[in-house]
């Protein structure tokens, strides 16, 4: 969110787009390619490094009635546990440690965007395009693996006269690649969304000075709350749409 | 006792920890009121599970009160309206997308585009038909469940 990073664009306001820039932290190049050490890196290992340390320093005691942090940890666990079972059935235990990894990760890439002067990795789509690409192709993999060849009819409806056939192959084809597209830019489209109007609304708090900034300041404390509600729900939103594409390759009912 | 605390965990599969934590405390006590019982009375152990079984459900509904749930469907639908709009746009953009490539590929501009965007429409109009399907079907079936407990616990 980084509100208040106080860099001006051109006319006095703050540049509420300023908060996306990537910086280089420290100059790379591996074969020509530019591969920077940039802050969004910086921030996705924090991010790692926070799960990381929330669920192995966290429950290290393993205790039969857990201290906080353990609940937090648990609490994470059996929600995404109980996601992955309502939504993939029989053999989804198997896709779980994934799942884990993938709802933690964006769940604190958005929580620590939050935080003052910090930079929000998901704001970026190359960075959800990636997650997303990389769970269609995997979800794809595992459907062709499963059902073989047999995982084309997947694109074929049941139950449909042969001519109809030729238009409705394609739309159901489309509508499959549209997956990634849409996990992706759903993500990435409410936190850029959601902090640039934050940011926008911080100017006016400037703006408007002492006497006129309340109520603009009252706004963006509520839509503060909002931004960690759709923090929380994107990751979530993400999770659950990789358990039902999940489901959809291994056991293709449609 | 602690066979107690790991059947309860075993039998019921994911038990919140909240309902653990307090289920611990009491299968402790009652643990040891049973041991009592058993030896005076000789109680089988099947009766002594049923019991506990029984007493686990009354402690869970206490520790699962309505509200959680509120809050979390009101924070799904919220969710699943994103979803549906996100799947719309997402359709036109893969169908636009593939109708340009193809066309520049093909130099046929514009007819693939033309056909593919529509394509993409269908695709996403199609795809937001499946989406509210599926939450109706769900809705439902959260009703359905919902019925019986609520009638439970009045009755």
């Amino acid at each position: 969110m980084a509100e208040g990073t106080g860099e001006h664009g051109g006319g006095g306001m703050p540049d509420p787009m300023h908060q996306f820039e990537i910086k280089r932290l420290i100059e790379l190049e591996v074969f020509g390619l530019d591969a920077s050490f940039t802050n969004s890196s910086m921030f996705m290992i924090i991010a790692a490094a926070c799960v990381m340390f929330l669920t192995i320093f966290g429950m290290r005691g393993r205790a039969l009635v857990p201290t906080r942090m353990q609940s937090v940890a648990e609490i994470s666990y059996e929600f995404v546990a109980n996601m992955v079972r309502d939504n993939v059935g029989s053999g989804g235990q198997r896709y779980f440690p994934f799942i884990f990894s993938l709802f933690m990760f964006i769940l604190f890439c958005n929580m620590l965007g939050m935080l003052p002067y910090s930079f929000t990795v998901t704001s970026h789509i190359i960075i959800t395009f990636a997650m997303a690409a990389v769970v269609f192709i995997g979800v794809t993999v595992i459907g062709f693996i499963k059902h073989g060849i047999g995982f084309l009819k997947f694109f074929v409806p049941s139950g449909v006269p042969a001519p109809l056939l030729v238009i409705l192959v394609p739309i159901e084809v489309i509508s499959y690649f549209t997956r990634p597209v849409s996990l992706s830019v759903r993500l990435f489209a409410n936190m850029m969304a959601g902090h640039t109007m934050l940011k926008v609304f911080a100017a006016f708090v400037v703006g408007m000075g002492v006497i006129g900034g309340w109520a603009p300041l009252i706004f963006m404390v509520a839509f503060t709350g909002l931004e960690i509600l759709i923090a929380f729900l994107q990751a979530y939103v993400f999770a659950i749409l990789t358990c039902i594409y999940l489901n959809d390759a291994l056991h293709m009912h449609h | 006792m602690v066979r107690a605390v790991s059947d309860l965990r075993r039998g019921s599969g994911m038990l919140s920890y909240w309902a653990c934590a307090p289920m611990a405390k009491s299968a402790k006590d009652g643990g040891e009121d049973r041991k009592h019982d058993r030896t005076g009375k000789g109680r089988s152990r099947e009766s002594w599970q049923d019991d506990f079984d029984t007493r686990l459900d009354r402690a869970r509904s206490r520790w699962s009160p309505e509200t959680p749930q509120d809050g979390k469907a009101r924070g799904t639908a919220m969710g699943t309206a994103f979803r549906i709009a996100s799947e719309l746009i997402a359709g036109l953009l893969v169908g636009g997308f593939i109708g340009w490539q193809l066309d520049k590929w093909l130099e046929t501009s514009p007819v693939f585009l033309l056909i593919f965007f529509m394509l993409g429409a269908a695709a996403g109009i199609w795809n937001v038909i499946r989406t509210a399907l599926q939450m109706q079907a769900e809705a439902q079936k959260s009703a359905a469940k919902k019925e019986p407990g609520s009638k439970g616990e009045n009755g």
